[in-house]
């Protein structure tokens, strides 16, 4: 009976087809290590904001007099409203530590070598989307972060020339971050974005299956093939790949529970103290810092003394990585086979980017600025000098097979 | 070797593959031979080395295919052999080795526990996203009871208060209504209000905790519009010997003036009680005393 | 490889200190703020503590976002005998929310809302600013504090607390590697500093170390009261991860069967 309806269906729109074909039978390399698992990680992460975010949007207000309120209405009215809140707050810093964690395993193995361009394309632009998708969220409960956070990001498009201020004032759509400001970015976050990332999200997958998911060996898997056209080191996808996510997600479910019934406001790195407090456009905190998935580029916009050239420097930073397959001349893909120069390019990067994130949450001293003016060099020269240190080092040969 | 057995082999170890080649040979071999030679051929990374062994093993199943298991040459049996294959003499029985088959006992065991522990973190995780729609704190503050002075009422006035936003009906019953509802009682579908959930049974003929007062939910029992009050004893449209009562405009179901419902009318039942007590005049709806 | 750029990473994330002691401490001239651990499974504690709140801070403070039943629920007080001793307002039913009737006038510069003090500048700041007030005749109210220089706050605990002082005392020099700079008999180098509280024995109604369990209490229901879901966050905690250990340890045994498929 299933079968018929399900055969019924399959005639006129191949949905088994489709399912074989991306989902249970698709071929996956069957050799790689946990670095592989953190995109699964990801979908999981997105489905879980996009549930809880529903969820959220039925209590909270978005008006200047209610915002605050009603996550604090939320947070003890709503009966379980707070389990549901912290899963939001902290799956949002978890979703970007994954995708940091994921990027990272790209620039690894070479995850963007043709022809796996689009795909590393797409998921920049899903990054870029989900910085400002974070960004608008965090405004949302109108507390004193939310307020000055914002002021301080929307002013960075006052320091386009020409247009800045008028630009600011559109955006906000008041002479401060008001009621009005809250509202649209409420629409944004919850329907605009949201779908933007969804579609996104989609084309990164559809685009990795064409081409085929990668492993740390930077070897071509389709080169051998049984008489089905199956990869011969590959697995089917169901049950194999999702066995192999399972304890990963066991893992990472633990990790989520640990900060979320722990330390749901991660020493104030996930959720700042001064957030508790209702905005407040008169008073400015004491310390203002960005929360710690944008810390990196908030340090490389203070590194310049001048709003435009650090708002151009932020931009170019997120901007370079969507070139990075055409900068990487190297002919191997893994860092396993690379020479020296890219390992020892690859440590300076992840060294200058950490320090980079620690320094945008700390007061800005002297020695403070020498090194986020070096990191920020340093992040740039990994990506700018790429194409002379994967040209001229020598690489080690790629085995044929898995 | 033919056409059809280069179909017979692939290099790879997963299950599938196992599947796909005992599709293609008979019945008989692949009962012989079970799985675990595919293991065995993957023992190299060298794609020569694997094909040449591989060819090997073909060589000797088209043997074994063709001839009597008995009569096989021990060149053959010897190539089965080094791939898991034995072959008795005695019996010219199968008896291959399946020490490498997957425990099927195990792995059912292990997804049954995974699968029923994950089902249970599911509902563990469902359950605030459930509790999430209940009435919240502030929810409960505006239904929470609500007090009326009564005492300023006439006999015989109804009087509308409203608690958690739905009317509550207050009537202020004159003795002579009190026992004249007796003779209704025909007419009514269930006097005693045993069909229903009745707080405050057998206490007072108006079904409340006053001899004088009813307090009455004004939400009718059939689709939810609120009946209205008509005391007077007189022909009405709806009745030709209407005793007093309410009257639900939607519908036509009517109740008598301690809001049980009529016989034969859309509504199933008596109109019903609030939780309620009387402290002197002050009447509190919502919450007992 | 692999393993070195991970360690290093992770090195150099440890490294990264709590934002609170990047800032030069909040206490301001007090130093470090004293470490409040709160227990918030102490309901003899948390009594104590809305007791207090109650007589001494609910005439100036609300607490807008908070529910009387709900506290006299969390607290293990029984309801009646929560709205007879506690609750000042005698209509006041247990859904409604605990705002004091100063903040009920509209009036320019009310003292602050304390629901969510204990939140946003952490338990050890209130334990250490409730303990810090001094002496100060150049003040309207002739007091002052030295975690919240300036406050404008009377200090209400005064006649508990007895009168704290202003005062100096030696310290130890510091040398340059952090250790204490000695003399050439090798006694320690002291000089006097000054910003000291200084306790006047028998002045107020406890002694030092009741009237800091008096603030424990204090602010053990403040940090109740800024977050209560929270002591049953953290027992609903322990079940998740025990959940996700085993989870994690199934998942495995799974994963490790299906794998002999292929490898």
């Amino acid at each position: 009976m299933v079968t018929k309806v399900l055969n019924w269906i399959n005639y006129r729109l191949p949905i088994i087809n489709t399912f074989e074909r991306h989902l249970s039978k698709h071929p996956v390399p069957k050799k790689v290590n946990f670095w592989y698992l953190f995109g699964a990680l990801a979908s999981i992460v997105l489905i879980l904001q996009i549930v809880t975010g529903i969820w959220l949007m039925m209590p909270y207000s978005n008006t200047e007099e209610g915002a605050f309120a009603s996550i604090e209405y939320i947070m003890r009215d709503v009966d379980y409203g707070w389990i549901i809140r912290y899963m939001h707050t902290t799956g949002a810093s978890m979703f970007f530590a994954i995708v940091y964690l994921h990027m990272f395993r790209g620039l690894l193995y070479g995850s963007y070598k043709k022809p796996k361009e689009l795909v590393w394309i797409f998921g920049c632009t899903i990054y870029l989307v989900m910085m400002a998708e974070g960004f608008l969220g965090y405004v949302l409960p109108y507390g004193q972060m939310s307020y000055w956070g914002a002021q301080v990001i929307i002013s960075l498009f006052g320091a386009i020339p020409y247009i800045g201020e008028s630009l600011e004032i559109w955006i906000r759509g008041d002479y401060y971050i008001s009621g009005i400001t809250i509202s649209r970015f409420f629409a944004l976050h919850v329907v605009a974005l949201p779908l933007i990332l969804i579609a996104l999200v989609f084309l990164h997958l559809v685009a990795l299956h064409e081409v085929g998911a990668g492993n740390p060996e930077g070897v071509d898997i389709e080169e051998y093939i049984d008489d089905d056209g199956v990869p011969l080191d590959s697995v089917p996808f169901f049950p194999y790949k999702v066995l192999s996510a399972m304890p990963a997600i066991g893992v990472f479910g633990l990790v989520f529970c640990v900060i979320m019934f722990f330390f749901p406001e991660g020493g104030g790195y996930f959720l700042e103290l001064a957030n508790f407090e209702e905005a407040n456009p008169l008073v400015t905190p004491e310390h203002i810092a960005p929360v710690w998935y944008y810390s990196p580029f908030y340090t490389m916009l203070r590194a310049v003394p001048d709003p435009l050239g650090g708002l151009v420097v932020m931009a170019a930073a997120v901007a370079i990585l969507f070139v990075v397959p055409w900068l990487d001349r190297s002919n191997v893909a893994s860092i396993r086979y690379k020479g020296i120069l890219s390992k020892i390019a690859i440590v300076l990067f992840i060294v200058s980017f950490v320090t980079l994130g620690y320094l945008g949450t700390v007061t800005v001293t002297e020695t403070g600025k020498i090194m986020s003016v070096i990191c920020t060099l340093m992040y740039f020269a990994f990506f700018l000098l790429m194409p002379i240190y994967t040209s001229i080092e020598k690489t080690y040969e790629v085995p044929d097979r898995l | 070797m033919t056409e059809t057995t280069e179909k017979y082999l692939t290099l790879r170890g997963a299950n599938n593959d196992i599947y796909f080649f005992q599709k293609r040979v008979s019945e008989k071999v692949a009962g012989i031979i079970g799985t675990s030679f595919v293991k065995t051929s993957l023992r190299t990374k060298d794609l020569n080395e694997a094909i040449s062994s591989r060819d090997e093993l073909v060589d000797a199943l088209n043997e074994l295919e063709n001839s009597d298991i008995l009569n096989i040459s021990d060149h053959f049996r010897s190539t089965l052999d080094s791939f898991g294959i034995s072959i008795s003499k005695e019996n010219g029985h199968k008896e291959s080795e399946i020490s490498n088959e997957p425990d099927q006992g195990r792995r059912k065991v292990l997804i049954g526990l995974t699968a029923g522990f994950a089902a249970t973190g599911v509902a563990f995780v469902a359950t605030p996203f459930v509790t999430t729609w209940n009435p919240s704190a502030r929810a409960k503050a505006i239904g929470s009871a609500v007090k009326v002075d009564v005492s300023k009422m006439m006999v015989g006035q109804q009087i509308q208060v409203s608690w958690r936003k739905q009317p509550i009906l207050i009537i202020r019953h004159s003795p002579s209504a009190l026992s004249g509802l007796a003779s209704v009682i025909s007419k009514l579908a269930d006097p005693n209000s045993d069909s229903i959930d009745e707080p405050y049974k057998n206490i007072n003929a108006t079904r409340s905790l006053s001899s004088e007062y009813s307090v009455l939910s004004g939400v009718c029992t059939h689709l939810g519009c609120s009946p209205k009050y008509y005391p007077e004893v007189e022909p009405k449209p709806w009745d030709s010997s209407w005793e007093g009562g309410f009257f639900c405009p939607c519908h036509g179901s009517m109740f008598d003036l301690v809001g049980r419902v009529y016989k034969g009318v859309p509504a199933p039942t008596n109109l019903t009680v609030p939780p309620h007590y009387f402290e002197g005049s002050i009447l509190t709806i919502g919450e007992e005393a | 490889m692999i393993k070195s750029i991970l360690i290093i990473s992770i090195l150099s994330f440890s490294l990264v200190p709590s934002i609170n002691s990047a800032e030069g401490g909040p206490c301001k001239d007090y130093g470090d703020c004293d470490q409040f651990k709160p227990d918030l499974n102490n309901m003899a504690s948390l009594q104590r503590g809305v007791g207090t709140f109650m007589k001494y801070c609910y005439s100036c403070h609300s607490l807008k976002y908070s529910r009387w039943g709900r506290v006299a629920n969390d607290l293990q007080i029984p309801e009646d005998i929560f709205f007879e001793y506690l609750v000042p307002d005698k209509d006041a039913g247990p859904y409604d929310l605990m705002v004091a009737p100063i903040h009920e006038l509209e009036i320019d510069n009310a003292p602050p809302d304390l629901t969510l003090v204990a939140r946003k500048r952490t338990s050890s700041w209130v334990y250490t600013y409730l303990r810090a007030f001094y002496d100060d005749s150049s003040t309207t109210y002739g007091s002052n504090n030295l975690v919240y220089p300036g406050v404008n706050m009377p200090n209400i605990l005064a006649p508990i607390q007895g009168s704290q002082k202003l005062g100096c005392k030696e310290v130890p020099v510091l040398a340059k590697n952090g250790g204490e700079k000695r003399d050439e008999f090798g006694n320690t180098i002291t000089k006097e500093k000054c910003g000291y509280l200084k306790y006047q024995d028998g002045s107020g109604l406890l002694n030092v170390e009741e009237f800091d369990e008096f603030i424990y209490d204090l602010t053990n229901f403040l940090t109740y009261v800024g977050e209560p879901s929270r002591a049953e966050r953290e027992r609903m905690g322990v079940y998740a991860i025990i959940f996700f250990i085993i989870f994690t340890f199934l998942s495995a045994l799974l994963y490790r069967e299906y794998q002999k498929d292929y490898h």
